[in-house]
């Protein structure tokens, strides 16, 4: 056998076998570079995630110390300076005579019907009674005709909700749509304004669509106090939150559970 | 000491066990060890699949690896009866093993990027597990491949070649012994 081509067989073989030595190597290399980088990507999205979380959170403690505020001062404001009007009538009470005391008894009367109004408004807020009693589709048909009356947009409201939520689902979706309206009336400048809602067995679904100014760019990065409150709430019930601007204008919320 | 540790621990008590008995059978008995590395081939083998499918997550891939082994140990007979005799080397049955065990271990390496499930994949022992696994078995498969001819070739010629196995197979164990004193899986 010819020495030479013997030679040249054992280095090829040779050749080979560091060949893939060396491609073995550049494999783990590979690997252990790459599955550094996927988790490094995967910490910084993680953190970005808790810290998203962590800025919801905030926003709805926030929201709850300010409409407890609000609600401290209606009460302080409304209810304690009528509450005090009416204990100053009583106790000059004894001092005055028959016109005087009818005078007053009138007043009292007033006050106290006045108190109790005031009271029924701030216990409604907390926990709205048309909720409870009649049900989500019939609180938002009846919210979206108050603020309708109030503020004179053109409000339109279709649902079809065929399969009841729970008691606490119900009173998250009424306060999203509360946040949602109170953003159109302060932010959107818009003039119509069409609700959707549709519930089955597996699937709640809202949408919210307005003629207003629509959400910039900047504006859905660093989205506000109610947008986030609207955000955390949808995270609450496991759902979808998508904000977009449509193409005829205006801002298309849709809420998918 | 996890599971894969131990069948690690096992397979390498196998492997000197093996090699001691085919040195003192062809050293002092002037027998040939081909039969030892016939049966071994196989032995190996079962280790290592067993081993593999303790540390993928993937079921189907675990039991595709499972279902593997009587395959394997069902082509290894026949090699035996029809190509390959117990007097002879087994290099149909080593190369098998080879390309299969180097898909195997770069099949974990894609599978455990895909589940990130090692914060540093170098301190899981399945890592060094498959480190020396594709070392020594990617070399085998050009050594092999051409083990019918080596055979041919006297050691004088052929001894460059034999030196580099012997390194690669020194780096495999070296490989496996990190593994087993790694996180367990």
């Amino acid at each position: 056998m010819d020495g030479s081509g013997v030679a040249g067989e054992v280095n090829a073989i040779v050749i080979g076998m560091i060949g893939m030595f060396f491609l073995t190597l550049i494999i783990i290399l590979f690997v252990v570079v790459y599955q550094r980088k996927l988790l490094k990507q995967e910490r910084k999205h993680k953190a970005a995630e808790e810290a998203h979380q962590l800025e919801l959170l905030q926003a709805t403690i926030e929201s709850q110390e300010v409409e407890r505020d609000r609600i401290g001062r209606e009460l302080h404001d409304g209810v304690g300076v009528m509450l005090s009007t009416t204990l100053m009538y009583l106790d000059h009470w004894k001092e005055e005579d028959e016109e005087g005391k009818a005078r007053a008894s009138k007043r009292v009367d007033e006050l106290l019907h006045e108190t109790i109004d005031s009271v029924r408004r701030v216990s409604a807020n907390l926990r709205p009674v048309v909720l409870e009693t009649l049900g989500l589709a019939e609180a938002i048909g009846d919210l979206t005709t108050t603020v309708a009356n109030a503020s004179g947009l053109n409000i339109s409201f279709r649902s079809v909700y065929d399969h009841r939520l729970s008691q606490p689902h119900e009173l998250n979706i009424y306060r999203v749509v509360q946040e949602l309206l109170t953003n159109a009336l302060r932010h959107a400048e818009a003039t119509k304004i069409t609700l959707e809602m549709t519930a089955s067995a597996d699937r709640f679904f809202l949408k919210y669509e307005d003629n207003g100014k629509g959400i910039s760019k900047d504006q859905l990065g660093q989205k506000g106090l109610g947008l986030k409150n609207i955000e955390s709430r949808v995270n609450a019930l496991n759902g979808k939150l998508k904000l977009s601007n449509p193409s005829e204008g205006g801002l298309l919320i849709t809420i998918d559970i | 000491m996890g599971v894969v540790q131990r069948l690690l621990l096992l397979l390498m008590f196998l492997a000197l066990l093996v090699e001691c008995l085919a040195y003192v059978m062809s050293k002092w008995g002037g027998y040939s060890s081909y039969p030892i590395y016939h049966i071994y081939t196989v032995v190996e083998y079962v280790f290592l699949m067993q081993i593999f499918s303790q540390t993928v997550t993937s079921r189907i891939f675990s039991r595709i690896l499972r279902f593997s082994v009587p395959l394997f140990g069902l082509f290894a007979l026949l090699n035996i009866v029809l190509w390959q005799p117990l007097n002879e080397p087994n290099t149909n049955a080593t190369i098998l093993t080879s390309i299969i065990m180097v898909i195997v271990a770069v099949s974990w390496f894609f599978l455990t990027l895909n589940e990130m499930r090692y914060s540093r994949i170098e301190k899981s022992s399945a890592f060094w597990i498959c480190v020396g696994v594709l070392i020594y078995f990617s070399s085998s498969i050009v050594l092999f491949g051409f083990g019918n001819r080596l055979i041919e070739i006297e050691l004088v010629d052929s001894i460059s070649v034999w030196v580099i196995h012997i390194l690669f197979n020194m780096i495999h164990y070296l490989c496996f012994n990190i593994a087993l004193w790694m996180d367990p899986e």
